[in-house]
This record gives C-alpha cells, sequence and structure tokens, in this order.
C-alpha cells in the first residue's frame, strides 16, 4: 500500500497514519541508560541559502524580492561568524552536538563539516540546500537527493548520516519509506511527542526522534522576537518539567535544543546562551547525547518487550 | 527528474560562495589591525531620515517600517514625519551630548521634500549616506540595469545639489540586485551597509567596503516588527557591544552597528533607553566610536583587495 493510500481520513497532503494513539503516561516504564531521566540532545543547523535558488510553484525560495540581501547575509553570518564560537562554547563545555546539515553547504565551507567531524559530532542529512525543497519531486529526485545527501556526508564524515530533518522542513508522502530504505534510523520532522516513536515504513525500520519548533531558537527569536534571557530561561523551564515527569513516572523523556548558529550565537546572546548551555548540561538525571544515540537506543529495547516502542497495538505492526 | 526545469542542478554548488560578489572567508582568517587609537571595537550610530513614496511598493514586498498605503490614511504618514520634526534632533542631541558623530542615511526624496532638514542637520555634523530615493523604493533583481542606474543616480545627484557628497550606500529595504554593488562602485561610493553577515569589515571582489550593519539588534526588528520595548532593545544592545569589545580585544577589529529610526526611537518614552546604550558606548575604553566613512575608510587601508578590485 502506498502512503497516499494509507493517508486516508487526512488527505494526500497531511499523511498523519505513521503512528496511532499511544497516551504518554500510560506507556510502560522505561530507563535511559545509567538510569537517566532525560535524554538531552543540541542539534544545530548548518545551512546554507543560495542567494539566486531556482524556485516551484509551492514555495518561494525567498519571501521578499531579490536580491533579498537581509536574510541572506543574515544566514551568511552563521558560517562566517557565529559557528565558530558555538565551537568554542562546545569546547569550553565539552559537549558533541547533531549537526542538521545542508550537504551542499559541505562542498561550499568544507572547513566547518570538518571542525565537526574533528570534534566527533554527529552530521546528519538537511537536504541539499534550505533553498531547495522536497515538496514538489517526482520519486526519482527525491532519491537523488536522498543519495547525494549520503554520499556527500559520507565523504566528509566516514560514515552515512542515520538521520534526517527535512530541507525548511519540507517532506513528500514517500520521504519516511525512502529514508528507511537507505538506512536511515531517525527523523526530526515529527513533534507530536517527548518519546521517540516508531513510524510505519514500507521496509526497514524509522524512529522519530523529538526535536523541537516550539523551543527552536527561530521560533523563540525570530517568531516571538524573545529576548536571549526570555529563550534561555524557557529551556531550563522545559529540561525541569521533563525532569519532574520522568522521575514521577519512573520513566524517560527526550529534549532537544535546536539551533542555528546565525541567531543564537549572534554577540547579544552568547552570555545567556553559555549560561543556559552549563545549567542544562550539568543538571543531574540528564543523558546528554546525541540524536543518532537516542535512535540506537530505542531500536536495540524495541525489539523483545514493549520498549517505548509506539505502545499502542496499532503502532506495533506495520499497517 | 522529469520537469527538466533544473531544480535539482546545481552550478554554483562548489568551495566558497554562490556568486561572485566577495570571497569566502571566516572571521578567524580576517587580518588582524587596529582602529585609531589602539582601539579594538569601532561602533557606528546609524540613524535612517526615511521618505516613503505612496505608491511605489514592489508587488509583494514592503519593507520593515513601510506605512500600509490607503488613501487618505494619515496616522502612519505623519507618524514617519514626527521623526523628522522630533525625534531625530532629541537622538542626535545625546550622541552630541557623549561627542559621537551620527551616520545618517537619507532617502532623496526628503532632501526634496524638506530641504532645510538638511541644512538644520549640518549642525550636528552627522555623516550623510545615500538611501536611494525612498524607502520603499527598493532595488532588485528583475529591474533593468537602466533602471536601476537611473535610481542611484536621481539618489546621488539630488543630494548633491544640497552639498551632499556620499561616500556610503545603505539600500532601502536592504535590498539589492545582483548588480547594485558594481553600479555602486562605478560612481566611486566606496562602502555599503546592506550586509549582516559579519562582525569585521570585509571587501567586495570589485573593491567596495562591507561595513557590518545591525538589522537583529537594530530599533525596526527589537521593537517595530518584534513589538518589545525599549529597555528590552536597550538591554541586547548593550549586550552586544560588551561581548564584541571583550571579542575585539582578544581576536581582531570588530565594528558593531547600532540602528535606531527617529520615528520609533526617537519617541519620548523610548529615548531614555537609547541614551543608556550611548553612555555605555561612551564608556568603554576600547571602544572607537565613528561615522561608517571613518570606520570603513580605516577599514579599506588594512584590507587587501581582491580580483584585480581598485584602491581607492
Amino acid at each position: 500500500m502506498s502512503s497516499t493510500e494509507r493517508a486516508g481520513w487526512v488527505g494526500d497532503r497531511t499523511d498523519l497514519t505513521r503512528y496511532g494513539y499511544s497516551r504518554i503516561d500510560t506507556r510502560e516504564p522505561r530507563r535511559l541508560p545509567g538510569g537517566k531521566a532525560v535524554a538531552l540532545w543540541i542539534a544545530t543547523n548548518h545551512e546554507f541559502y543560495e542567494l539566486s535558488p531556482p524556485e516551484r510553484p509551492s514555495r518561494p525560495g525567498w519571501p521578499r524580492v531579490r536580491s533579498d540581501v537581509l536574510n541572506y547575509s543574515w544566514r551568511d553570518y552563521g558560517n562566517r561568524v557565529a559557528v565558530w564560537r558555538l565551537f568554542d562554547i562546545a569546547a569550553a563545555l565539552g559537549l558533541k552536538l547533531s549537526v542538521s546539515q545542508n550537504v551542499a553547504m559541505i562542498d561550499h565551507h568544507p572547513e566547518i563539516a570538518e571542525e565537526c567531524v574533528g570534534r566527533g559530532w554527529e552530521i546528519f542529512a538537511h537536504g541539499v540546500y534550505n533553498t531547495r525543497y522536497m515538496c514538489d519531486l517526482d520519486e526519482a529526485e527525491e532519491r537523488a537527493v536522498i543519495e547525494d545527501c549520503v554520499a556527500t556526508i559520507e565523504r566528509v564524515a566516514g560514515k552515512p548520516p542515520a538521520g534526517w530533518l527535512g530541507p525548511a522542513l519540507s517532506n513528500t508522502p514517500r520521504t519516511l519509506d525512502l529514508l528507511a530504505e537507505y538506512g536511515f534510523t531517525y527523523t526530526c520532522d515529527f513533534f507530536h511527542d517527548d518519546q521517540p516513536t516508531e513510524l510505519r515504513v514500507e521496509q526497514g525500520r524509522l524512529v522519530s526522534v523529538p526535536y523541537t519548533l516550539d523551543l527552536n531558537d527561530f521560533t523563540a527569536f525570530v517568531g516571538r522576537s524573545a529576548t536571549p534571557e526570555e529563550y534561555a530561561a524557557s529551556l531550563v523551564d522545559q529540561l525541569e518539567e521533563l525532569s519532574r515527569e520522568a522521575e514521577d513516572s519512573g520513566s524517560y523523556r527526550v529534549m532537544c535544543v535546536a539551533l542555528h548558529p546565525y541567531l543564537v550565537n549572534q554577540p547579544h546572546r552568547q552570555t545567556a546562551l553559555v549560561e543556559c548551555l552549563e545549567a542544562l548540561t550539568s543538571r543531574e538525571g540528564v543523558w546528554l547525547t546525541t540524536g543518532a544515540e537516542i535512535a540506537d537506543w530505542f531500536l536495540a529495547g524495541a525489539g523483545g518487550d514493549d520498549g517505548g516502542r509506539g505502545t499502542s497495538p496499532a503502532d506495533r505492526g506495520h499497517r | 527528474m522529469n520537469s527538466g526545469d533544473g531544480y535539482l542542478e546545481y552550478p554554483r554548488r562548489r568551495r566558497g560562495m554562490d556568486h561572485d560578489l566577495y570571497r569566502w572567508r571566516t572571521i578567524g582568517e580576517a587580518p588582524f589591525y587596529r582602529w585609531p587609537g589602539g582601539k579594538s571595537l569601532a561602533v557606528w550610530f546609524c540613524i535612517p531620515l526615511e521618505q516613503h513614496r505612496p505608491s511605489r511598493f514592489v508587488p509583494g514586498f514592503r519593507p520593515a517600517g513601510a506605512p500600509q498605503w490607503q488613501p487618505f490614511d494619515y496616522r502612519e504618514w505623519t507618524w514617519r514625519d514626527y521623526g523628522h520634526r522630533v525625534g531625530i534632533w532629541r537622538l542626535l542631541r545625546i550622541l552630541q551630548g557623549a561627542g559621537i558623530r551620527a551616520t545618517v542615511p537619507v532617502n532623496s526624496d526628503l532632501a526634496r521634500r524638506f530641504p532645510e532638514l538638511l541644512g538644520d542637520l549640518f549642525e550636528f555634523e552627522p555623516e550623510l549616506m545615500a538611501h536611494g530615493v525612498a524607502a520603499n523604493v527598493v532595488h532588485h533583481d528583475a529591474m533593468t540595469p537602466a533602471d536601476e542606474a537611473s535610481l542611484i543616480d536621481e539618489c546621488l545627484s539630488t543630494l548633491a545639489s544640497h552639498s551632499v557628497r556620499c561616500r556610503g550606500w545603505l539600500s532601502p529595504g536592504f535590498s539589492e540586485s545582483l548588480r547594485t554593488a558594481d553600479l555602486l562602485r562605478e560612481r566611486g561610493l566606496t562602502y555599503v551597509g546592506d550586509w549582516v553577515n559579519d562582525d569585521t569589515p570585509y571587501r567586495f571582489t570589485n573593491g567596495l567596503v562591507s561595513l557590518p550593519g545591525g538589522y537583529d539588534t537594530s530599533d525596526l526588528n527589537v521593537v517595530w516588527d518584534g513589538a518589545r520595548s525599549a529597555r528590552d532593545w536597550s538591554e541586547q544592545v548593550m549586550a552586544m557591544l560588551g561581548f564584541l569589545a571583550e571579542e575585539a580585544a582578544a581576536e581582531g577589529p570588530r565594528v558593531a552597528c547600532v540602528m535606531v529610526h527617529p520615528w520609533l526611537t526617537g519617541q519620548p518614552h523610548r529615548v531614555d533607553s537609547f541614551r543608556r546604550v550611548v553612555d555605555f558606548a561612551a564608556g568603554l575604553d576600547s571602544c572607537w566610536r565613528a561615522t561608517g566613512a571613518e570606520i570603513a575608510g580605516h577599514a579599506q587601508a588594512e584590507l587587501p583587495t581582491v580580483d584585480g578590485a581598485v584602491e581607492g
């Protein structure tokens, strides 16, 4: 059965049939490695927006007339200036991050990806450019994009990517099936839970690892115009609440800190960011980890028991 | 690939940038030098004076702060004029009190409309920067080269007719065409403030200096689009200045831009926040408080030319 046939009740363009219903506080309790309560992972988006991208009808490459020097140069700041501050902060705090990587950026600015690899960071796929969307691709095109992501990341990292975040969060109804086919273990495009979920795919296995839109620095700084201190406080509040729930339930939660250096590593946000990351990463009960490690842990435990895998009978089988 | 529209072709996927306007380098690779007096952080106060044209919006794009156009809609148009009559003088007096010269981008339509305003500006000795003909007449790729050139010429010649000769350019709406940099260079302009991709100046391939702009911490972004208070704005600007002062001392020259609009930050209840920012900048020992042209001029002497760029 194809993805579009499955989509039934919500229509082709939403495809919300990849998981069933499962209430979080009725699942079998499970603890993280080392008995930890909250898996915390930090995802940094390393993106390349083209100054003059080609366009297809469903989504314009830039929201303003071209050349959108303001938005282009704002994002370019991330690569020229800001990401280097993030490297310094991560080194000082001993952090290993997961990189959501537009793979063309590996060709444009190889030194940044090489720096990430040298620091032992995980690199996962975020499409080719953040100005080329998945939405209108046919299957051959989509395969070409995914194969490009796998090959280009493998070239710099020595291994293929385990994870996927759609470029500018774009996907097609077949993306998840193709990801599983190509050996990916997780996607970040689902925002429905504070624990991983195994998703229904045509073949192989694919897990949704919680990423975040609500606590994304873009949503906070651009969408809500949060001050640096407000954003930092919301991250700390998030971890406190998830920790409390995990303790109360004897189970676990996952928290993602999703960052864009061009925003979060602006000069006026550095002090608040460093204080916040110190507080988050030094908290008791936190498993400081990566997206790939969360997916691996989840998949390994999901074999014999419920393992938090979907948990409703409808979620367990493939369709 | 079914469509044959080249959507998955990447002709500019290569080492460096996806265009030829400037070269790729990280800030860590930028030359190390100091500003006059051995200072490490240069700060420019950029206060655009804007005039909008009632009927020249590019379809689908209205720059931040541009009034909505409706017939006989006095509120937004007169609100912008508050900046010209009242707000700008508050801001300039505060800067003057701290011994700081402002950098004032001017739309040439405003010079045409209120020539006496330019005369009044001169007593504060600001640097005037060319800011196009009007704040909502944006330069963009679909323009013909002749149309764009004539807009730039109209701006420069109008300002020149009021004895204003500009070295710097700020584009309306931070929008350029791919030709803008060359058109500016051909007309003798030496620096541009549209690009917010660095905290230290760099050269375009044609020799033009890119002076770091400050949109993220501008009052337009924080107070207008972001709907935050002036106090929140001032806290973020002071955090920016403090951080860049430390980074500059350790790593190399940095530039901070403090951008405010007279119709917005020039309102009485916001002016004290501006005063706090000015006092903070004035109290930073390592800080050179200068105009855009002064900073770009100094950087120009320190920055190597690229790709056969012309010195100047």
